[in-house]
């Protein structure tokens, strides 16, 4: 995860976790744990925004929705794994999408995880998570 | 041309004797030639040396007699006798007169002028000279009378009693006169039986002037004698000496003197110098050979011809003897050749025949016959080479014969296969040509229902296009309905997990009591969402399934481990059993395989009651190798048995679940049943109410 870049230095000492998701309530949810739990959060609502965060601080993991206004998770997860710069970024996508066709899709193109929303907890998201970037 | 070996041979032999008795009767022939000819020259030789001795003879008389011309006393009378007539005036009518005188005489007379010239001292000299002489040394006479003439023809000296005075007209005088000497013909003696050759020499000086002529008349009857002996060659041999006119002079056989032959067959043949002949005879062949005397130096030599004549037979006895022989021989070859020609072609002819006529058989096709030629020869050899082939034919033929039927009869055989087949085929062609008719006009029928069918699949198609279309719209909506469900149900999920777990601050023992109760409910809210999405996805088909080939025990290890936290919140012991033996494969789609199980295994952890058990078992079928079973089995509540048959349906919860208040949407069961019968899997049940239910889901393997 060592990757040297153009993008600015997002250093704190805390890693830092983009989150794309369009509903609010279960960000601030999810921020909130992540938070908690010591790392720095960036919410995005679509996946422009999200593309554009990415560019202006480069994160240490994504937390990626699919069902996105705009364009949706699968182009960004596309574009991002295109980017060379990016591609080394580990992408959990969180999705209530549930069928296999579309956890398939998300990890040929290069997702890590995929979590369906309905299934795990807070809890089980952080666990996720840290199993990817830890804490310093 | 057909010529047997018989005749061939037979020919061939008589050829060879043919040939045989020619050259034997030309060998003859030749042999007898040449005998004939030695023998006849060998006495034409003889005839002429032995003329040619006697010509000899006489030759060396006229060279005494020559010898004595020259004698002086001789010559010194005749000079004076001769001058006597010289002088007188005529000699001739002087001699002309005594002449006549002398020849008027008888025969015995002898007149004084005889006896005058008889008693003449030349003639004393004569007769010692010529007779006595000879008569002492031999004994016999040789001369028989001998007298002289002078120079005018008269007689001057005489032995005897000549018979005329006056010689110069005798042809003899003439000839000694012109020659020196003439030899005149042989004459005979009848009285004395004597030949005698009257020789007459002609006499003259010393410078060569004639004085006279001498006569004497040597017997030639020994030299005859003689000669006669030393020509007898053989037995037969005759001699005759005879004058070149023909008259006989001498003969070994009785002969008058003179006798003449000229007209006899052999004189006409006497035609060369020397020569040899024969004439057949009453007595036989003879054999004749003559020569005519040739003379000797100055002698022309006797006209005699000496002719030995011997008979035939005997000169010839070997070459007839030989002549004999080879008939006798040629006979005999005859007899032999006939034999030869009678047999041994026969000895060919007949083997060959038979050969012949056995071939003939065993080509008709007797190949049992074997030829009893036993011969050694080339005959023989091919009789038994025949036999051996016969034999070997046989054979062959005899193994020929036997494949020959063997093929013959799986040939028929075949040929009543087909006959057969034949006959099914011509039937069949026959129910063919209706079948075609009857498909033509089907097949019109068709066309029109196709060209109908074409229509409806068309319309079909579009339908088909629609429903496609409703189910697809169908599933986006189950889709998008769960993730609209997910979505709100995640916040509170979410946020009651967290302020359980105090991220927003401790709670209140009430107020943790309330919140649990709230998880309680949106978890049994998150359940029923699930089971409606699948029963949802379920019927609407979606997603296809995904059959792959895999490990029914991977699926239920994952299931069971999933399921082990809920397990133990439960105080529920479950256990998963593996079959030790070799599973097989199973066609079916994991996720909802998983689903099946998981069905299973949450209603069997849902209805047991604390402190009970559940036992997962995967193991082969053992009614039946081809299937898989996994059974799930509970100690719990069991189903009341009269709501058994029904607890598969949609929403149906039996009477004592209800009762107890244990939650559940009674569409587990539901889709577990959709599920297996895409897979050809069958679910079983047996339950007794409190005290327990035994699901078994069974799955048809497939082979490795």
């Amino acid at each position: 995860m060592l990757v040297s870049d153009q993008s600015k230095p997002s250093r704190n000492s805390k890693p830092l976790i983009l989150l794309v998701e369009d509903e609010q309530f279960l960000c601030r949810l999810l921020m909130k744990k992540l938070e908690i739990s010591g790392f720095t959060v960036r919410q995005a609502f679509d996946g422009e925004s999200g593309l554009q965060s990415v560019e202006q601080e480069k994160p240490d993991l994504i937390l990626l929705d699919l069902l996105l206004p705009g364009i949706d998770g699968f182009e960004v997860l596309r574009r991002l794994k295109a980017d060379e710069r990016f591609k080394d970024i580990p992408i959990i996508v969180l999705s209530n999408l549930g069928e296999h066709v579309d956890i398939e899709k998300a990890k040929q193109i290069g997702a890590v995880e995929y979590l369906v929303k309905a299934q795990y907890a807070p809890d089980e998201i952080l666990r996720k998570v840290q199993e990817y970037v830890h804490v310093r | 041309m057909n010529i047997s070996i018989r005749t061939k041979l037979v020919v061939g032999f008589l050829l060879i004797f043919l040939l045989m008795v020619l050259f034997g009767v030309y060998a003859q022939v030749v042999v007898i030639d040449a005998m004939q000819g030695s023998v006849g020259r060998g006495s034409v030789f003889l005839a002429q040396s032995t003329l040619g001795s006697m010509d000899q003879k006489i030759f060396a008389k006229i060279e005494e007699i020559e010898l004595f011309t020259k004698d002086a006393f001789l010559q010194d009378i005749l000079a004076e006798s001769n001058q006597a007539f010289a002088a007188l005036p005529d000699a001739r009518g002087l001699i002309a007169e005594r002449d006549a005188a002398w020849t008027e005489a008888s025969e015995d007379t002898v007149t004084p002028f005889m006896r005058e010239l008889i008693d003449h001292r030349l003639s004393d000299v004569l007769r010692r000279e010529f007779l006595d002489f000879w008569k002492r040394k031999y004994g016999y006479a040789v001369y028989g009378e001998a007298f002289v003439t002078n120079a005018y023809g008269a007689n001057v000296a005489q032995t005897g009693k000549t018979s005329d005075y006056y010689q110069a007209d005798e042809d003899w005088w003439q000839k000694a006169h012109d020659n020196g000497f003439s030899v005149t013909e042989v004459e005979y003696d009848e009285s004395a039986k004597e030949w005698s050759i009257p020789i007459s020499v002609r006499i003259q000086d010393s410078g060569g002037r004639f004085l006279g002529v001498i006569k004497t008349v040597p017997i030639v009857q020994q030299m005859l004698a003689e000669t006669a002996r030393a020509t007898k060659r053989y037995a037969s041999t005759e001699m005759m000496l005879l004058t070149d006119a023909g008259k006989l002079v001498y003969a070994t056989r009785p002969f008058t003197a003179f006798e003449d032959v000229s007209s006899e067959r052999y004189f006409e043949r006497l035609a060369e110098s020397s020569g040899f002949f024969v004439l057949q005879e009453q007595e036989g062949e003879r054999l004749y050979t003559y020569a005519r005397s040739s003379g000797f130096n100055d002698f022309r030599g006797l006209n005699w011809i000496l002719v030995l004549t011997h008979d035939s037979d005997e000169v010839f006895a070997r070459v007839h003897e030989l002549g004999r022989a080879l008939a006798v021989l040629t006979s005999v070859l005859l007899l032999l050749v006939g034999i030869f020609a009678f047999f041994v072609p026969r000895t060919i002819a007949r083997p060959i025949q038979k050969l012949t006529q056995m071939v003939g058989i065993v080509s008709r096709g007797n190949l049992d016959v074997r030829i009893d030629i036993t011969s050694q020869d080339e005959i023989g050899r091919l009789a038994a080479a025949f036999n051996d082939m016969a034999a070997k034919l046989k054979e062959l033929y005899g193994n020929l014969e036997t494949k020959v039927l063997e093929r013959t009869r799986e040939l028929q055989e075949h040929i009543r296969k087909l006959d057969k087949a034949a006959k099914l085929l011509v039937s069949r062609d026959l129910e063919l040509s209706q079948t075609r008719e009857l498909l033509q006009n089907q097949l019109k029928e068709l066309d029109q229902v196709a060209k109908r069918l074409v229509q409806r699949d068309f319309e079909l198609h579009q339908t088909n296009e629609m429903l496609r279309e409703m189910d697809e719209a169908k599933s986006r909506f189950v889709s998008i309905a769960a993730h609209q469900l997910r979505t709100p149900i995640s916040g509170i999920q979410w946020s009651t997990n967290m302020l359980l777990g105090g991220d927003f601050g401790a709670l209140n023992p009430e107020q943790r009591a309330v919140l649990e109760e709230a998880l309680v409910t949106i978890n049994r809210l998150v359940k029923l969402i699930a089971d409606l999405l699948n029963v949802a996805r379920i019927e609407s088909g979606q997603p296809a399934y995904k059959f792959l080939k895999l490990r029914v025990e991977d699926i239920c290890r994952k299931v069971f481990n999933e399921n082990l936290a809920e397990a133990k919140n439960r105080e529920i012991a479950v256990k998963l059993v593996v079959s030790p033996d070799p599973l097989p494969s199973v066609l079916g789609d994991p996720a909802n395989l998983s689903l099946v199980l998981q069905n299973l295994l949450e209603n069997a952890l849902a209805y047991t009651p604390k402190k009970g058990s559940v036992v997962m078992r995967v193991e082969l079928d053992p009614r039946d190798r081809g299937k898989v079973r996994v059974s799930v089995q509970d100690n719990g509540m069991g189903i009341p048995e009269f709501q058994k048959n029904l607890i598969g349906q949609k929403f149906f919860r039996a009477d004592n679940v209800v009762r107890e208040q244990i939650s559940g949407t009674g569409l587990g069961l539901y889709v577990v049943n959709r599920i297996l019968a895409q897979h050809s899997g069958e679910l079983e049940l047996e339950s007794e109410e409190g005290r327990g239910s035994l699901f078994t889901v069974i799955l048809p393997a497939v082979e490795k």
